[in-house]
């Protein structure tokens, strides 16, 4: 009796130290915010290198870029790193502010910047095409005292190269540490896949991977002094986790959020929602030279065939209806549709293609698109259209897709840039279907060469006038959506949960949020 | 004895070479773009070729299989296109946390299967043993990745009980790395706040991991223990006069025991298995979450060294079963 009294005692005992153990003062006086992310996409967190979505968003709070957009704006420039610039043909002169420190100390001076772009240009990862695309090499980009001189093969549209600049891959990197960790002449790749020594409002203290990144106020920072002084992004993968945990108070932010759970976000005190749309789009294709999607009459009545309000409905709402490849709060964006929903319409085009009852093909989606493929497939069939619809993995689908091998396709697409080249040239420019193409994006993987298309492109990338410019993409956009082989079912939102004592957290259609503005009750 | 040993080992290596080969030429076949996937949709043409020239994907199959192979040798599994480490660095990481995992929910296994079993086998048909039944029934057919979410729904949102996930609190750091299982670690290093934070980030998923394969244990259990209580050496102990509980544990549950273990062995397999979906639920970051995201973004050298650690253990845990028959049961020689 007496020894299992004492047992129960010591087991009372454990137990209380256990629960104090995990729930002693946590955080002390420090502001902390915890966000909960599926973080498995992020790769690296070196600005050469990162080219996933999450991975830039936090990358464009860790190191300077030369310029960016103002908060909340994807049009907007303003001055980052550079405090003004000055084109001159197919020049461009950033003059880099003074007095600007790297997290360790170090100053940022020009020969900073122009090490870092020359590192992005040397290096050759995924997104260093966003720089070299205006035929920007190693020797183009030089430091000349307070300032950094960018040589460009033509003088393309400031609006455009500025809006390329304002990309993560221009992040500033500390020469003298990327140097120090210098392994087999990967300029510090390595190192700073996990590591940062930038001159954003955060550094990256750790990051422990499939774990938890913890960023900490960067003291050196030039700009508006952070509010909080820890971010921790947590990995939570699923997203009924992160629902759970952002209503349970465990983190402040659910970033990925599906669009059916923001009821539940909506009805719980405490927590609020903030949508916003994004530069991205899904897509719907046609392959360009085999029949019979090669008959522009058949193009026309396949994309008259498809209701894209029915695939918004089925899709459950949480995104935004476009019509065109220029996504809406875009420069240039064009909102009339050239080839609305029609059945009627579509069966006399059929009929006028030479196919009177009809035909049969193949519709290829990711399984992450299934539902819209779906509606797709019966809106076809209504016309006269067998239509095969195969779900596969996107990995699958990307493999087949880059062999020109689709019939039909459907698919996602992101701008890298807030400019409308950066969606232009993959939905349009495409001179020739065969490997001599300078552009083997999507018009190309579709096997889709429009030369007047491509005229079209490569005039407005060049053009410095704002006002035609807007001209060129708008005539550029209505030929493509009569003419062309794509129909856009709709422009992605992103939907994130709250928690009420997160403030001023700004979005733009990027993606992009400014940490340093972020405020935070206790 | 030694033979048996040497003999095992033998098949272990065969075993392990087939399961490299056949992962090797599966991932390889199937009609995806892993450079493509890691790159991402926007990436140029000419970058993804270039990348497959370099990772050597645009070699022959054959050829590509014999450079793997080479590798293999010296337990080089290649670089991760994902996290950009060595393959085996990576797995030095994932793999302790999944084993931590495992062993916990083992051992929380092992206890209530085993005891849960032997009563039911004992109150045959009474209310233990349908009350037995029910949570073996529930353990079984329900799916892990919906167990982890009714628990982190019951037990961390209504209750409170147990963290939403992860393997620490987000404000405390991991101890200094000496085996990778953070409960050690932390011990090691005298940091028990970590100890402590480890252990109670490791119930969740352990209690998921543990009740599926309880149920498992709890049925082989009751099922050898009903076979073994009707053999007449049984009634023959009770005539003796012995005592209850030492007829039931040393007389019965002895001669019961050969296929608990057998199922302890495979239950160990399972938890490996078991571990890809329980740990995306409760983002552990263990070798099943590394698995499937090796899976999901293509990630080849990455999915064949998760595979093949995992078929080490599944053969291993097997091996280790089977030489353990003979100590449990004298009339077993290898």
């Amino acid at each position: 009796m007496l020894k299992s009294k004492r047992t129960l005692i010591l087991s009372l005992m454990m137990t209380l130290a256990f629960v104090l153990a995990i729930s002693g003062g946590v955080y002390a006086a420090e502001k902390v915010m915890v966000i909960g992310m599926n973080t498995s996409p992020i790769v690296s967190l070196d600005p050469a290198k990162a080219y996933e979505f999450e991975g830039s968003w936090i990358l464009d709070n860790v190191y300077d870029k030369l310029v960016r957009f103002k908060p909340g704006s994807a049009s907007e420039i303003e001055p980052g790193i550079a405090e003004s610039w000055e084109f001159s043909g197919n020049n461009i002169t950033f003059t880099i502010r003074d007095g600007a420190k790297f997290s360790n100390g170090d100053p940022v001076d020009a020969e900073a910047v122009a090490y870092s772009l020359k590192r992005v240009v040397k290096l050759a990862q995924a997104p260093s095409w966003v720089i070299t695309q205006f035929g920007v090499t190693e020797d183009s980009i030089k430091a000349i005292g307070n300032k950094v001189q960018i040589i460009m093969d033509k003088a393309y549209s400031p609006s455009l190269v500025l809006s390329c600049m304002t990309y993560s891959v221009t992040g500033t990197v500390n020469p003298k540490v990327a140097e120090e960790h210098n392994v087999e002449g990967d300029m510090g790749m390595a190192y700073l896949t996990e590591n940062s020594v930038g001159s954003g409002p955060y550094k990256l203290v750790s990051w422990e991977r499939n774990q938890k990144l913890l960023f900490e106020v960067n003291e050196n920072y030039w700009g508006t002094k952070p509010e909080i002084d820890k971010i921790i992004i947590i990995d939570v993968p699923e997203s009924s986790s992160q629902l759970l945990q952002l209503k349970g108070g465990t983190i402040d932010v659910a970033w990925n959020l599906e669009h059916d759970q923001i009821p539940d976000v909506e009805k719980t005190k405490g927590v609020y929602t903030l949508s916003k749309p994004q530069f991205k789009l899904i897509y719907f294709g046609m392959n360009g030279q085999t029949p019979p999607t090669d008959n522009v009459l058949v193009r026309r009545a396949v994309k008259s065939a498809i209701d894209v309000e029915a695939v918004i409905k089925a899709v459950g709402g949480g995104v935004t209806e476009l019509h065109t490849f220029i996504p809406k709060g875009m420069f240039a964006y064009y909102d009339g549709e050239e080839v609305p929903y029609n059945p009627e319409k579509a069966k006399e085009l059929l009929a006028e293609a030479g196919y009177p009852n009809g035909f049969e093909i193949t519709l290829t989606v990711p399984d992450f698109l299934s539902t819209e493929g779906t509606v797709v497939k019966s809106y076809l069939e209504q016309v006269g259209i067998k239509t095969n619809l195969e779900v596969i993995a996107y990995t699958t689908l990307l493999g087949k897709y880059r062999e020109q091998g689709l019939e039909l396709v459907m698919a996602r697409w992101g701008a890298d840039y807030a400019d409308p080249d950066a969606n232009a040239k993959p939905f349009a420019h495409c001179r020739t279907t065969s490997d001599e193409a300078t552009i083997k994006q999507l018009a190309w993987r579709n096997a889709y060469a429009n030369p007047e298309f491509t005229d079209m492109v490569e005039k407005a990338a060049f053009i410095q006038d704002r006002d035609e410019r807007e001209k060129v993409y708008l005539e550029l956009q209505k030929k493509w959506q009569s003419d062309g082989i794509f129909k856009i079912l709709y422009q992605m939102t992103i939907q994130l949960g709250l928690n009420d004592r997160v403030g001023n957290f700004i979005l733009n259609e990027l993606t992009q949020t400014p940490w340093e503005l972020i405020t935070l009750k206790d | 004895m030694l033979k048996y040993v040497i003999k095992r080992l033998i098949l272990f290596v065969i075993v392990i070479f087939g399961v490299v080969t056949i992962t090797f030429f599966i991932s390889h076949v199937i009609p995806a773009d892993p450079v493509g996937a890691i790159l991402g949709e926007n990436a140029p043409q000419e970058l993804v070729e270039k990348m497959e020239r370099q990772l050597g994907l645009d070699l022959p199959l054959g050829q590509q299989y014999t450079r793997y192979l080479k590798g293999l040798i010296n337990w080089n599994f290649g670089i991760s296109l994902r996290t950009q480490k060595q393959v085996s660095e990576d797995l030095r990481v994932y793999f302790p946390a999944t084993m931590e995992l495992a062993f916990l929910a083992l051992f929380i296994a092992i206890i209530l299967g085993i005891s849960i079993g032997v009563i039911s086998a004992v109150k045959r048909n009474q209310w233990q043993d349908n009350a037995s039944r029910v949570f073996s029934l529930v353990g079984i057919s329900m799916p892990a990745f919906w167990l982890g979410l009714l628990f982190i729904l019951i037990l961390y949102y209504h209750l409170g009980l147990i963290p939403a996930g992860g393997r620490l609190s987000p404000h405390i750091s991991p101890p200094p790395m000496v085996s990778g299982l953070y409960l050690l670690d932390s011990l090691i290093a005298g940091q028990f706040r970590t100890f402590w934070d480890a252990l109670y980030h490791l119930l969740g998923p352990a209690l998921v991991l543990g009740w599926i394969q309880t149920a498992y244990i709890c049925r082989v259990t009751r099922s050898s223990m009903l076979e073994v209580l009707n053999e007449e050496y049984i009634r023959t102990a009770r005539v003796k006069g012995l005592r209850e509980r030492v007829v039931i544990f040393k007389h019965a549950f002895r001669n019961a025991s050969i296929p608990i273990l057998t199922m302890i062995g495979i239950s160990f397999g399972y938890m490996l298995e078991g571990s890809v979906l329980t740990e995306t639920v409760f983002g552990y970051p263990g070798l099943g979450r590394y698995a499937v995201n090796s899976f999901l973004s293509l990630d080849l050298n990455a999915v064949i060294g998760s595979v093949t650690l995992i078929a080490i253990c599944y053969a291993l845990s097997n091996l280790i079963v089977d030489l353990l028959y003979a100590a449990l049961d004298p009339r077993i020689k290898y």
